[in-house]
């Protein structure tokens, strides 16, 4: 099973992207990073949700109290689209910068490269994932209807961690070259935060500039969660599709990056 | 016939140092005003033309002065850095001592550690669990090993990291001078364990500038000296040659 998994990647992709060879580095990795996270902290996990809560709460009173923003739902809808944005921007920033941070050991150690930028978003994506409830329970208190289509939230989280980890770990080769992009990046996921769907959907946005949102690499993702998690109307294959689009992009980018730049890249560093 | 572990071509390795031209708009324009862009390649040659075999149950010293190019041999053959030319072929897992402790985390316990150290020196899960009582012994840390490391003493950690590295089962030892680390009866128990490894079947590469440990524990020698291979043969002879050439 695993040795076919396995070989669809290397064919796919022309290396092993997701360190399937490597799942006990990776699982040592995640595991230490969490633990570092939430050691000697008291409140420990609850720090990973609170933030959140508290920049909805904020964007909430900003938006509906002060603007009067007419959506029903608001705070979850904030929340769904805050969280995993986060993720997202806090992923894409730590893994541009994970290939140089670990100098010490890439040039010690014969040690797979796209191992850091994936380890990055695999730790991220586990608290983001352990703070999913907290959407889900929000909801249900604002009145959200529980339906089957809240099974494709799953689908569009998974596609944003392929996405986040696709142009994170290109990024930290790119890095690795150009020290501009930390702060290059910085600034391009403030503007990208807001054109992307997460204080509003498409509803709000005048038609004619619907197809905008399919051209953001992350838009379709967060309309697909709003949609599936708030039960919001519309249809839901086009995000579906444009998402699948995206990813694959995305990893296709990778494999470009990864199967030029990487050899030699040691020796650079 | 015996099929070399390790087989190295015609190897050369050359770095690249145009790619270290000015990487910021600033230094761009500084360099631009004095008119010393370049954009020419920089290439500057470490080894060349290197070729031999190690075999199973080698225990070879490599030597050479600073510069010589021992410490990119070592790179290659452990395939953190890839050949400019020629070819390096290895059959079997080989455990770096290039770093002991590499990526030890002061804030994780010691058996943490060993979990984590192992697993990107490249082992997997069972290999690990495996090992796992023998390292704790070797390392002689006691209770100690669910503490975190930061309160460990800089012997404690050399005892771990040695520990681990030469404790998981991997068929071909690089050693890179680190046991020039540690106090001195951790250093005979480090050549004591290599030795005993030797003579369990594996095989060993010691990089050094140390003639007395090849002289005394080696069974082949190599000298590299200016990017070349100037000897390949018995340690005595390579040693008085390499002690030549010192002076």
């Amino acid at each position: 099973m695993f040795s076919f998994t396995n070989r669809l990647t290397l064919i796919a992709l022309g290396f092993d992207a997701f360190c399937l060879n490597k799942k006990f580095l990776v699982f040592n990795l995640v595991n230490r990073n969490l633990k570092i996270k939430y050691r000697r902290s008291f409140f420990g996990y609850f720090w990973t949700i609170l933030a959140p809560v508290m920049i909805s709460m904020i964007y909430y009173f900003v938006f509906k109290v002060v603007m009067n923003v007419n959506r029903p739902h608001y705070l979850p809808f904030i929340l769904a689209g805050v969280l995993p944005w986060s993720f997202f921007s806090q992923s894409i920033s730590e893994a541009t910068e994970s290939i140089v941070a670990n100098q010490a050991l890439i040039s010690k150690i014969p040690i797979p490269i796209h191992v850091f930028p994936y380890v990055v978003s695999i730790t991220n994506f586990s608290t983001l994932f352990f703070s999913l409830p907290v959407i889900f329970i929000l909801g249900m208190v604002s009145g959200v209807q529980p339906s089957p289509n809240m099974l494709w939230a799953f689908y569009f989280f998974g596609c944003l961690l392929l996405l986040s980890y696709s142009v994170g770990a290109i990024l930290a080769v790119f890095y690795v070259y150009l020290r501009d992009l930390r702060h290059a990046i910085g600034l391009a996921l403030q503007v990208w935060l807001y054109a992307t769907p997460i204080f509003y959907d498409s509803s709000m946005i005048p038609p004619k500039y619907h197809w905008i949102l399919f051209l953001n690499p992350v838009g379709s993702i967060f309309e697909g969660i709003h949609m599936s998690m708030l039960g919001s109307e519309g249809a839901l294959i086009p995000h579906v599709l444009a998402s699948l689009a995206w990813v694959t992009i995305g990893l296709l980018s990778l494999r470009v990056t990864y199967t030029r730049l990487r050899s030699g890249l040691v020796e650079v560093l | 016939m015996i099929e070399p572990v390790i087989s190295v071509d015609h190897l050369v390795k050359e770095f690249n140092f145009s790619a270290e031209r000015p990487t910021s708009l600033k230094s761009f324009l500084t360099n631009f005003s004095k008119g010393t862009v370049r954009y020419k390649s920089d290439v500057f040659r470490v080894l060349d033309d290197v070729s031999f075999a190690i075999y199973p149950g080698d225990f070879i010293g490599i030597m050479g002065r600073n510069g010589a190019g021992k410490s990119t041999l070592l790179k290659l053959i452990s395939g953190i850095y890839t050949p400019t030319g020629g070819s390096i072929r290895t059959r079997g897992v080989i455990a770096p001592l290039i770093e002991l402790g590499a990526g030890f985390h002061p804030e994780l316990t010691g058996l943490e550690n060993i979990f984590l150290n192992a697993s990107i020196l490249g082992f997997g899960r069972e290999a690990t669990e495996q090992a796992l009582s023998s390292i704790i012994e070797f390392s002689e840390l006691g209770d100690h090993i669910h503490r975190m490391i930061k309160n460990y003493s800089s012997g404690m950690l050399v005892r771990l990291g040695f520990s681990i590295a030469t404790h998981l089962d991997a068929p071909i030892l690089l050693v890179d001078e680190v046991l020039a680390v540690g106090d001195l009866s951790f250093q005979r128990k480090c050549i004591t364990k290599i030795k005993e490894l030797h003579r369990a079947g594996r095989t060993i590469i010691l990089i050094t500038h140390d003639s007395n440990s090849v002289r005394e524990h080696c069974n082949r020698c190599i000298v590299l000296e200016n990017k070349k291979k100037i000897f390949d043969g018995l340690p005595k002879e390579g040693v008085s040659l390499y002690e030549s050439r010192q002076s």
